[in-house]
């Protein structure tokens, strides 16, 4: 029996009341909270014309919950304002930093998720071996690494001690002058295959690789340690057991069965192994010149840009808990026993 | 109640066996001895707190006279990393606490009033939780402002929500119990059943939570300050340091690698710990001891 749409239509409807406690929480954070909003909105070197334009733009002569109908009507139409350190809406920033960003955490969120399969299955197979020794030890001490440590980390020994990989940005600064590249979808694994450059999308993956690899660091983690403790129950199920006592090979049960039984609660987990994806990406980009979300966020706050840091904030929650949701639908269909 | 002497007497037996868990606490306690004595014991105390510039000094790869090497300002890192320690510790209590008090004490109510109350509690709650970790804090941090004292509140304003579930659920499960039914019965006061019944008996899992999490609160604490919303310069907080560093890489890797070295070591030592404090709190290890006599 596939989903009931019922329960699709329920978890949608659940998705939009989460986006607007979302828009509500920044709304009490930015207008309760603060006792003269209009300084946060304007920054620190505001001109009184200006703070008395923030003033009507916010509204906040008129009562409070006018004020807040009108704030979720600004959001829910893409309304966020003017960034005054960037001169660009603010909408048009992120649109623009947005794919660089998601292109990041969806790669290193892919390793993560497929190095932590593996290693996990092994360590459960070889329970109590050097292997599992190695797995349990970086389960654990993977969740205390500072991502952007690491980051500097694997930059002073693969790009400059060694040599191996670029430094930093997205791809060759020259390629806009020598090449004639232009970003189309912004995710440039994409754009330069699009455009049938070849050479240029090798260049780009060499520069994903690196951040990519750190930002795997929290996904593989937590996914290593939830399917090797998985698999050990599994592995000591009767059935596995008698298998066993049949001669069915380990690799068949393994591969029939095992990876079966470990999937569906593996999958319910993606959401949070994203969400520490998209928040080690945010914390690595300004290490790699990489120029999304994260990197925009720090260049805003060095500039007290206020609103584009909160309303940037507020896009990465809105697609986490986007993501949440379709994990959870895609759970509901694996697995029978959660459709409520 | 879950502090006693018993229970310190039984945990310090079960720690000597535990062998990550007694190493973490090891290098807790000296975590714990460096945060408060470094000024005393560190060789350039105004170097530590950041107000002495040599610059002549600047730079320099490390040697016996700045094992660490010093930084762009000349002030030596050994002595910077050490004075860290402090600011961690202040962050990890004081987050956890202040979190632990929010959560417990509203959802104590939420939960025991239940209906309709209780729902909206829990609503409010799960607005919280759909922020990825972090940013929820980072928003907060950028509306209070910056420093360590705004730091620990943005924090421990984005952290309750996770306390708040915790004891909402075992409040929910406590005020069943036929005890609670017995004490209204016999006519006792609706602030003494909260208090005294039911508050003791649901606070262990989200106690052990807390232990679990100074760690993540030091981490958390570090990445504001690395993307600058966080302790401000000059003060010597871990995340900060290596945020002044990391554009020197290639010039002076040593700037920005300690730093993070303390901090991988110190939020280790506290996940190990809290590990084997879940472990030992966990009921079928704690039979399988009893019935071992320990």
């Amino acid at each position: 029996m596939p989903v009931s749409l019922r329960y699709v239509i329920k978890r949608i409807f659940y998705l939009f009341l989460v986006v607007l406690g979302v828009i509500t929480i920044v709304f009490i954070a930015t207008r309760i909270i603060p006792a003269h909003p209009e300084f946060l909105w304007a920054g620190p070197h505001a001109t009184e014309e200006q703070l008395q334009e923030a003033r009507n733009e916010l509204r906040l002569n008129d009562p409070i919950w006018v004020q807040y109908v009108y704030f979720i009507e600004n959001m829910l139409t893409f309304n966020f304002g003017i960034s005054w350190s960037s001169r660009h809406p603010i909408s048009q920033d992120i649109l623009s930093a947005l794919p660089a960003t998601l292109e990041l955490a969806i790669s290193g969120f892919i390793i993560g998720i497929l190095i932590g399969l593996f290693l996990g299955i092994r360590a459960a197979v070889k329970y109590g071996s050097i292997i599992d020794k190695f797995v349990r030890s970086l389960s654990i001490s993977g969740s205390a690494i500072p991502v952007f440590w690491l980051a500097l980390i694997f930059q002073l020994i693969l790009a400059i001690k060694l040599g191996i990989l670029p430094v930093g940005y997205r791809i060759d600064p020259n390629a806009e002058i020598l090449e004639g590249f232009q970003p189309i979808t912004g995710f440039y694994t994409i754009d330069t295959l699009i455009e049938g450059k070849f050479d240029l999308f090798l260049d780009v993956l060499k520069r994903l690789l690196m951040p990519a690899l750190v930002v795997s660091v929290y996904p593989l983690c937590l996914t290593a340690r939830m399917t090797r403790s998985l698999a050990l129950e599994t592995l000591q199920e009767d059935y596995v057991r008698n298998m066993r006592s049949w001669g069915v090979k380990d690799n068949v049960i393994i591969r029939k069965y095992v990876i079966k039984a470990v999937i569906p609660p593996l999958i319910a987990s993606l959401g949070l192994s994203f969400g520490y994806a998209l928040v080690g990406s945010f914390l690595v980009e300004v290490i790699f010149a990489w120029n999304g979300l994260g990197m925009y966020v720090v260049h805003a706050l060095a500039n007290y840009d206020f609103p584009a840091v909160i309303i940037s904030v507020m896009t990465v929650a809105i697609i986490y808990s986007s993501i949440n949701t379709v994990v959870d639908i895609l759970h509901a269909y694996l697995d029978p026993r959660i459709r409520l | 109640m879950i502090i006693s002497s018993r229970f310190i007497r039984e945990y310090y037996e079960y720690l000597k066996k535990d062998k990550l868990g007694l190493t973490g606490a090891i290098i807790v306690m000296i975590f714990i001895f460096l945060a408060v004595f470094a000024p005393y014991i560190v060789p350039y105390p105004a170097d530590a707190w950041g107000y002495a510039y040599n610059i002549e000094q600047r730079l320099q790869p490390p040697s016996l006279a700045h094992p660490f090497g010093t930084d762009v300002y000349g002030r030596d890192v050994f002595s910077r990393v050490i004075l860290g320690s402090r600011f961690s510790l202040i962050i990890a209590l004081g987050v956890v606490s202040i979190a632990l008090l929010i959560g417990v004490v509203l959802e104590l109510f939420a939960g025991y009033l239940g209906g309709r109350i209780g729902t909206f509690f829990m609503r409010i709650t799960d607005m919280f939780l759909a922020f990825p970790p972090i940013l929820l804090a980072l928003l907060f941090a950028v509306v209070i402002g910056r420093g360590l004292l705004n730091l620990i509140i943005s924090l421990s304003l984005a952290w309750w929500p996770w306390y708040a579930r915790l004891t909402y659920v075992q409040v929910t499960t406590v005020k069943n119990m036929p005890y609670i039914d017995a004490a209204k019965i016999a006519g006792i006061n609706t602030p003494t059943i909260i208090f005294k019944y039911i508050l003791p008996n649901s606070l262990t899992p989200v106690t052990v939570q807390a232990f679990l999490d100074m760690g993540a609160a030091i981490l958390e604490a570090a990445a504001l300050s690395f993307i600058g919303i966080g302790v401000q310069p000059p003060n010597p907080e871990w995340g900060l340091m290596i945020s002044e560093g990391w554009y020197l890489i290639g010039v002076a890797w040593w700037i920005s690698i300690f730093p993070g070295i303390m901090l991988f070591l110190v939020v280790m030592a506290f996940n190990f710990l809290g590990d084997s404090f879940r472990e030992f709190n966990n009921p079928k290890v704690r039979r399988l001891l009893e019935s071992r006599g320990i």
